[in-house]
Formats: structure tokens, sequence, C-alpha cells
């Protein structure tokens, strides 16, 4: 790591996250302003002023600029989304921003004095207040019953969007102002329709103009930094700066340096006109390697220059905040903004498109360990083993999951199943956690209110009642107690899923029409085919491609809970269903019972199959499962875009469920797989804690069974890898392998956590999360957890020396 | 129909033979090596081995053992007195933590070819394939040249670790087939070998000039590292001097000491009889790889 990279990187921890009001101000004052005017004016005119008025800097060391606040890794705030938890959170209810138990925001006095005046303005007038208001009074209920959850889509902007990076670096924005005039040259006004296509097309011409005049902002910025800057070779960076800053993101970029530039300056826009997040970059090391290879050649950078260009648009990214209200924070843990930056993966003509940078972005994720951007690898058949290996030493270095492989072969079939074209198969790439995207052409990779999966389960066995709120959602066609076999439940949980599913898509329907009054970014919009030529924005049914779908959790775990109860209670007849369910009805506390509740949970959580141990007993109930829902969100739903242009308009399975896992468990009672009251349900795909006790072939295979072709959402499978099980090139190529037998199956997507002593700390603690920890000596073998202490401390030490 | 007593089966093994490899190891063994990781390998007879770490000290075993033959024997746990025991599996059953497990099952060659195909293709991916361990797996010679030959067929390679304190003649109906041998060397000096191990090493040095003269596989030796047996200056070069001499030798392995069975003997009823000695760590016996140049043999550890 360079020294500038350090010090930056230094700075960039140093800083803690504040909250900034200047977009929140601008914004608000426009707003009023302009009362009375169209939506997508109204809307790129306050864009602009938040780009015309709005602090910019230029800080020591940087070779990438802007800012998306006044200081970095500061939230602006949008309180057209909602507000009202601002307010009580300033108040400590639930907790004050800077007293949260994770993602704390610090807040000066005169901010927040700033925001209570501009959400004055905004009460009630929110997309939040809208829905709420709109929605029926059963989806309500859901919601507050921890069923669904839509707040991630309507209490902040619609996200997941991968704009078209490509034709920025190398057209520039003046092909977009082009093709905008051009398109309102041919707009016959007195046509019926046309008015509101030319407020559409005057909002993107204006946020055009909005980002080359911020752009201009900031290379006076620059110029003025220059000026007064002592260091000669400083002074220089900085005009160099001002020069590029100048030049793009309106003209095509002439250098490596400027089209990674001109990336950054979109990145920030795009935050800034709305607050959804996961606004990811596609195929980075694609469309920016021919600007590095041409630099090459004329000898005007060298690899490590370009490497640290890489490291300061990293850590660019990681200035990047959003403040969430704290239930929503719940759902999306550790200030994550869900960069996504794809590498690798293949060329049109299904060669290796590994290249230079993509190795230069892999490195930077290993040295710097930031949590943004997620650096994916897409791996195909032509992927060498070279590429995976370096991949893989980098996930050891960074520790956290990063990079994740994602395999092209599942991801191209799912797609091609949905109707995107031939060309733009290998194009695709995973945006935000995973959920894939075609760049500049999709509109929002994932969009939909959350699913509780589990926790329909749970009010299918309570007969269509939540017991947390009393409400009857549906009576079941039998009474669960009068089942008699796993297949009768089953089909009364698909009913009840039906239920709960339908109302995922009527929401959807009613947020689509709710932003369509509210939420017009054409700025965004008319980067993404074929917005400009519709004059409608991604919300209306600009893009070519559009398919709705939110994150669901808990699949594994309802599946395990199925099966659970076949075998235990059908097949071995070890208990009746009736003591299953009051165990349950009583989270396994009733001691009066016998067996007693607590005895009743141990046989569910240790005498019943459970997913990811290749057994079919269990593997069987979570495939019909996740194959249920799939289909039926592909092919029985329709989006509000239908008919408008894009395809295919369907819904789509999500199991990315970031900490929605453990948001969601909280309001689900005791289940049959023995999960507690309150306790999380499985992340992903990825086997419930503690459930996995085959080893990683076992659990690779139980995944290789899944439905994946629904999956176009993503699906995450976590594994962990002890430290020596990865410490050396002979142990990684075994994990490529295992990758290559397990994507071979279509699977979609692994990540590791490599298992260092904290996690091994951890497990002589809760030893009941740790049950598949496996002790690897040769010759030897044994769980972690049946150690005693004082030999558990021996293997620690052990994985110590293995660094 | 031959079978085999296996007592474990660990999949995507990774520490013991190349590629991705299904670890089986069966029961029994003929030696008693003071250091043994794997007490529950030892005898060829089905035992219950008892886990004091899941244990929630409810009684239902004993409750439910009708030949008296679950005791709870302070500092150990609810141990099965393995002579009394009928294996009539209801103490396992109704241990609801799982607490009990009964140590060796009957495998047939095609039952077993069956539970380990599950990973044919990570095995075929990754040139791994089946690596028998033990207890002293070459006590099953015939199950492992019939097992050997289906593998073969289908290309996935068969390792074997073995102690060596065998007859020649399984040794020499299973090494047609089978693709690499890793082979145990505990102590140059036959008295000490006695001593720590409960025989001399006569039969195992024999065992290994044949192999070494015959077998067509890879060969190689791992010496497991135990401060206060076998860890003296004379004892490594004794050991290095004649194994050096043994060209077909590919690389030896030194194995540090480590105490992680001893839990297990905890869970038979045993006395674990290396007491309180800590494990060792990878680094303590990193010097080990100066011997290479002297020997010329490479060296891992």
């Amino acid at each position: 790591m360079s020294s500038r990279i350090e010090r930056l990187r230094e700075r960039l921890f140093a800083q803690e996250p504040k909250v900034c009001s200047e977009r929140c101000k601008i914004f608000t004052q426009s707003m009023k302003d302009d009362e009375g005017l169209p939506i997508a004016i109204k809307r790129a005119n306050a864009f602009y002023n938040v780009l015309d008025q709005m602090t910019v800097w230029v800080k020591d060391d940087e070779l990438i600029v802007g800012n998306q606040a006044k200081w970095p890794k500061a939230s602006p705030i949008y309180p057209e989304y909602s507000n009202k938890w601002i307010l009580e959170e300033l108040e400590g209810n639930p907790y004050k921003l800077d007293e949260r138990p994770g993602d704390k925001f610090y807040i000066d006095e005169d901010v927040k004095q700033d925001l209570i005046e501009c959400i004055d303005y905004w009460q009630d007038k929110t997309t939040y207040d809208a829905i709420r208001k709109t929605l029926p009074e059963n989806i309500n209920q859901a919601w507050d019953a921890g069923i669904i959850d839509e707040t991630w889509v309507c209490g902040a902007g619609l996200g997941n969007e991968i704009v078209d990076y490509n034709l920025v670096v190398n057209k520039g924005l003046r092909d977009v102002i082009e093709r905008i005039e051009k398109r309102m040259a041919e707009l016959d006004l007195r046509e019926p329709g046309n008015v509101k296509k030319k407020f559409f097309l005057d909002g993107a011409l204006k946020g055009n103009l909005a980002v080359v005049n911020f752009s201009n902002r900031i290379a006076k910025e620059c110029r003025k930094e220059a000026e007064i800057c002592k260091s000669q070779e400083r002074k220089e960076e900085l005009l160099k700066l001002a020069d590029i800053c100048e030049n793009v993101p309106l003209n095509p970029a002439r250098s490596f340096h400027e089209a990674v530039q001109s990336i950054y300056i979109i990145l920030l826009a795009v935050h800034l006109e709305s607050n959804g997040h996961a606004i990811s970059l596609g195929r980075f090391d694609q469309y920016v390697y021919p600007f590095y290879k041409k630099d090459l050649e004329e000898g005007k950078i060298t690899k490590e220059e370009a490497l640290e260009i890489i490291e300061c648009f990293y850590i660019k990214c990681n200035e990047l905040n959003k403040l969430r209200s704290w239930p929503d924070s719940e759902f999306f843990l550790g200030y994550q903004m869900f960069i996504n930056l794809a590498v690798g993966g293949q060329t049109q003509e299904g060669k290796d498109a590994t290249n230079e940078i993509s190795h230069l972005c892999v490195e930077a994720c290993a040295a710097l360990k930031l949590v943004t951007p997620s650096v994916s690898i897409k791996w195909f058949d032509g992927t060498s083993d070279e590429f995976m290996l370096s991949a893989l030493e980098a996930t050891i270095r960074h520790q956290g999951g990063m990079p994740a492989f994602y395999n092209d072969n599942a991801f191209i079939r799912t797609l091609r199943d949905m109707g995107v074209a031939e060309h733009d198969l290998v194009d695709w790439a995973p945006d935000g956690c995973i959920e894939a995207s075609i760049p500049g052409k999709w509109d929002f990779a994932a969009k939909g209110p959350w699913l509780s999966v589990q926790k329909v389960l749970d009010v299918t066995l309570n007969n269509g009642y939540d017991t947390n709120t009393g409400v009857l959602f549906k009576p079941t066609n039998k009474k669960i107690e009068d089942c008699t076999s796993t297949e009768e439940i089953f089909e009364e949980y698909k009913e009840m899923l039906k239920f709960f599913m339908d109302m995922q898509v009527v929401t959807e329907h009613i947020n689509d029409y709710i932003h369509c009054i509210y939420d017009i970014n054409a700025f965004r919009s008319s980067l993404v085919e074929d917005c400009i030529g519709r004059c409608l924005d991604l919300v209306e049914g600009g893009s070519l491609y559009s398919a709705d779908g939110g994150p669901t959790a808990g699949t594994i775990s309802a599946g395990d809970a199925l099966a659970a109860l076949d075998d235990i209670v059908f097949n071995k007849k070890m208990l009746t269903l009736e003591q299953v369910l009051h165990a349950c009805r009583t989270n396994y506390e009733d001691e009066t019972t016998n067996p007693k509740g607590s005895e009743i949970r141990a046989i569910m959580l240790n005498k019943a199959p459970k997913f990811g141990n290749d057994d079919d007993k269990a593997d069987k109930w979570i495939v019909e499962l996740e194959d249920f829902i799939g289909r039926r969100y592909r092919h029985e739903y329709r989006s509000s875009k239908y008919g408008k242009g894009p395809i295919p308009c369907c819904y789509s399975y999500s199991q990315s469920p970031v900490s929605g896992n453990v948001a969601f468990g909280r309001a689900i009672g005791a289940t049959p797989d023995g999960r507690k009251k309150g306790d999380a349900v499985n992340n992903g795909i990825s086997p419930a804690n503690g459930s996995e006790k085959n080893g990683a072939t076992a659990a690779c295979n139980s995944v290789g069974k899944l439905p994946s072709i629904w999956f176009q959402k993503g699906a995450i499978f976590n594994m962990r890898l002890a430290q020596s099980a990865i410490s050396t090139d002979e142990h990684r190529r075994r994990i490529i392998d295992m990758i290559k037998v397990l994507f071979g199956k279509y699977a979609q997507q692994i990540q590791f956590n490599v298992v260092d002593n904290s996690v091994y700390k951890d497990a002589m603690e809760n030893p009941e999360n740790y049950k598949d920890l496996m002790v690897r000596v040769s010759g030897y073998s044994a769980l972690f957890t049946s150690l005693a202490p004082d030999c558990q401390m021996d293997v620690i030490r052990r994985a110590e020396v293995d660094l | 129909m031959k079978t085999a007593n296996v007592f474990n089966i660990e999949r995507f093994a990774t520490e013991d033979g190349p590629g991705i490899r299904t670890l089986v190891f069966l029961k029994g063994c003929a030696l008693r090596c003071k250091w043994c990781a794997n007490p529950e390998s030892q005898l060829f007879e089905k035992e219950i081995m008892f886990n004091g770490n899941a244990c929630i000290g409810c009684g239902k075993c004993i409750e439910s053992c009708e030949l008296n033959a679950v005791e709870y024997i302070e500092g150990f746990g609810f141990i099965t007195d393995n002579k009394k025991c009928n294996q009539c599996m209801k103490c396992i059953d109704n241990c609801y933590q799982n607490a009990r497990t009964l140590m060796g099952k009957e495998y047939t060659v095609d039952e077993l070819v069956e539970e380990v195909l599950k990973d044919e293709e990570y095995f075929k991916t990754s040139n791994g394939g089946v690596t028998f361990s033990g207890g002293e797996p070459l006590f099953y010679a015939e199950f492992i040249e019939e097992f050997s030959k289906l593998m073969k067929d289908r290309g996935i390679s068969v390792l074997i670790e073995t102690c060596g304190h065998i007859p020649l003649e399984n040794i020499k109906l299973c090494a047609p087939y089978v693709d690499m041998i890793f082979y145990d060397f505990k102590h140059i000096d036959s008295q000490k070998h006695k001593e720590f191990t409960g025989a001399g090493n006569e039969k195992i040095l024999y065992n290994l000039c044949w192999l070494n003269d015959n077998f067509k596989g890879n060969l190689s030796v791992r010496y497991p590292y135990i401060p206060g047996c076998n860890d003296k200056k004379e004892d490594i070069e004794g050991f290095l001097e004649y194994v050096s001499r043994l060209k077909n030798i590919k690389e030896v392995w030194f194995l540090p000491y480590h105490r992680l069975g001893l839990p297990k003997y905890q869970g038979l009823g045993r006395k674990y009889e290396m007491d309180d000695m800590e494990s060792l760590k990878m680094k303590d016996i990193e010097f080990l790889k100066e011997y290479q140049k002297k020997y010329n043999i490479t060296i891992r550890i």
C-alpha cells in the first residue's frame, strides 16, 4: 500500500459518521419554491440546486474527488421519503442516533435544528406516509406483524440500479444531452400524452446539466486548493484533477484516471438524486480496461499508479453513507451501501474476460479491507485457476467474505429463461448483495417488500393467527391439529404463502403508483436504455428489462421445520403433532409435559434431519418449498410495468437477507426446527446455524439441489472455512475444485468466512451455534465443540501459527 | 459378504492426501500408542462413546438401559461398560442431546462405495479420492482390495494410512490397487517402540522395506513427533538415516503431538496416559526441516 493510500485509509477510519443537513435544506427550499410544477421538473430543479449549492471539498492526497455531504461518511437527509422517525430518534426513541446499538451517527446541534425546520414542511407528504395510508388494512397489519416489510423501498428512494457507465466513459453526458434534445424536438406537444413526456425530458436535461455543473464546481475547488497548496507535487496533482473534472463526465474520458473520476461523479450524483442504496458499478474491469491499456501503451501510467487510483476510488466509495431509520437499519447493519463491483466473467465470444484491472480490483479489495465496494468474481468455465487463486488469497486477507464468487452459467441460464436477449447475457452483473441486473438496461435489480417465509409457517401452524398481534389473517382450510401428514400441513402452508405473496405484489403495485407521483428521478433514468426513447422514468417502465422482488428470509429454516415434523412426528412417531404444536406455542418452555418442553426442543433440533447435510430427508422439503415460491413469483405475478415496454415484468425470488434474518426472527414464534421464539432464521440459502455436520461437500450438494433457475435476485451461500483449510495453494486449489463442482450444479454464488480465532473463542462461549465447526488435524477428527476448554485453547493456539 | 467396521466418515478431508478426499476410519488396531488420538479406533468391537460437552445430565441413558451397562463415573460422566452393553441403541435414541455415539458401523463394500460416491464429482475435479485411516485399516485388507478395485475402475484414487503392524500378506493383497500409502514410523529403537506402542518395530520396518521395493504407488512416511517419547536428536536422526536409504519414499511428514483425543478417552471411561502435556504448535517443529539437506529427503510439517 502506498503511503498516500495508508493516509487516506487512516483518515477514513478516523472519521466518524455524521448527519449533514445541506441536501435536506436546499432540496426542501427548492421544492417549496417550485410547488405546482410537474414532479419530474420539480425534482430535477431541486437536484440541480443541491449540486449547485452544497459544499464541495477536495482533501489532501485525494486522486478521486467529489463529495456526497459536508464531511466524508456523513449522510445527507432525504425528508421526502420518510421523516417521522428522524424526529423521534432525535428525541431518543428508540435510541438517540449516537446511542444506537449499531450503525451510530453523530449530529451537530445546528444540523438538528435544520432538520426539524425542514421536516415541518414534509409532514405527511412523504412516500412512506402515502403508502401507509393507501395500503389495505390487512397489508398494514401484516407489515406490523413482521410478515412483510416495505420500509426499505418506500421509506427511502428506490435503489439497486446499475446505470450505463460504459456509455458515460466512452461517450460522455454530451451524448445523453444530445439524445434528450433530439427526442424533445420529435415531440408534437399537441398530441395526447406528449406534454408528460416533455416534462420528463426537461427533467432529464436539467439533471445532466446539474451533474456537469457539479463537476465544474469540483474543478474550481481543485484550482482554489492548488493556489494555496505549498507542495509543488500536490499543486500539479490538483491542477490535473481540475483539468479532469472540467472534461468529464461531460465528454468521453481521455485517460484511465479520467474514466474512474467520471464514474465516481456519476456514482455520487445518483446517490444525491435519491437515497436508494445498492447503486452498483457493473463490470468495472471491462469498461475501464481499454483506457488503462491505452495509457500503458503510451507510457502514461504504470500498474502501481493504476492500483493507487482504484484504491482511491474504493476509499471514496466508503465515504458515501445513508442514515436509515433504526428499524430499517436492523435489516441492513454495517453502514452498508451495497456498491457491487464485478470483475472477470466472459466476453461476447465466450473468452475469459479477466484482465489486469480485474487483478488490480481484487488486490485493492484485499489490501484495503473495506466494507464497500463488494467485489464479485464472475466465474465461468474459462476462468483461470490462477485468477481464482488470487481471489481466494484476497478472501483470506479481507476476512469479511470478499471477494464473493458468482456463477455465470447459473445466472445466464436464469436470465435467458426470463427473456434477456442473447447479446446482453454475458454482461449481467450482481447488484447490491447479489441481485442480477443487466447494466444500463435494467431498472431496479431488487424492489419489493421483504417476506418472512418462516413467519408465514408460524402463522400457518397457528391456524392463520399472528400470535403476537392476535390478528387472524386467513383461517387455514383444515385445523393444523387435525392434519395427518406433513403433506397436508404443507398444502396449508402453501395456501398461506400465496396469501402473503399476493400481498407483496399488491404492495408493490401501490408502491410503484405512489413513486410515479412523488419520485421521478430523470437523471439516473436518462442513463438507462430506453428511458429517453420512451420518455419514462425507471419506475414508470422506461428500462429494457424489469422484474420486481424483495428479499425473503428463512426459507431454509422453514423447510427444516417441515422436515423435522415429517421425520419426528409422522415417520419416527417420537412425538405427536399436538405435543410439538404445544411446545412451539409455549416456546419449548412448558416443563410440565412429558417429554418436557426443553426435551422436545432437543429432539427437534438434534434428532431431526437438517438442510446442508446432503440428506434428502431434509433437502426434499426445502427443494419443494423453494420451487413453489420461485415458480409462483415467476409465472403467477406481473409487475406494474407489464405492457409498458420492459420485459419480463414478473416478480422474482431473492434470498439475500443481509441482517434481515435476525431482524425478522424477532417476530417469529418458536418453530418445529427447534428454533426458539425471537431467534434468527437461517441466512440466505446457507444451512441454519449449527445444522451442518457432514462437511463442505455435503453442504454444497444440498445447495446444489435447489432450483436456482428461479433465483434471479440471488441466493447467498455463506460457508465457514478454517484458516488451515485455505492456508496453502494446495488447500486453495481444493476450494476452487469444490466451487467448480458446486457451480456445475448451477448454484449461483458462494462466499467464505475464514474462521479466525475470534470465531473459535465465540464457539467456546456459544457452542450451540457451532455444531459444525470441525477440527482438521491429520488422521484425527472431532468437532470443536466436543473438546474440553483446554483442548479448545490448543486448537486456537495452533490456528494462530497457521496464519 | 465382506464388511468393514467403520467408526467415522469425514467428507472434504483436507489433511490426508491430495485433492478433495473422503476419510474413512476403520476400527481396530494392534498397537496401543500412548499418544493415540483416536482411542475409539483401537478395539475391533463397537463401543459407545460419551461426549460430556453435549450432556445436560438428565440421566435418561441410565434409565433406558435395561442391562445396567451405563454408569455415572465421577470425572468421566455417563460411561457405558461395553462388556455389558448389547448395543440396543436405547440410551443413544433417548439422549436428545446426542451426547452418545455408537462407534462402529458395519459397511459392505457396496454400501461404502455408495456413501463415498456422494462426492465423486469432487474427487474427479480435484484428483482426490478416498483415504482409509483408523485404527489400522489394513486389517480389512480384503475389503479394501475389493473396494479399491471398484475405485480404480472409476478413476478415483485410494490412499491408506497404516501403522505397518500387520501381516505382510495384507499389504501384498491391497498394494496393487492402492495409489498412495502414508506409513507411520514411531521409533527407530525397537525397545522404545515396544515401550510406547506395545510392540517392537521389526515387523513394521520389514513391511516398510517391502513396500519400498515393491509398491508402485506413492509412498510417504509420517512420524508423530511426541515430546518425551521420540523427540531426542538420536531418535530423529536415526529415523531419518533409516528412511533416507529407502529410495522410493517420496516425502517424510512430521506430525506435531496434540492432545485432542483427550475427551474421547474420557468418553470411553479410560485414562489418558499423556496427562496434561499441551499440544505442540506447528512452529515448534519447524526446525526439523533443517534436516532436508543432510538426508536429501523432502520433509513436510
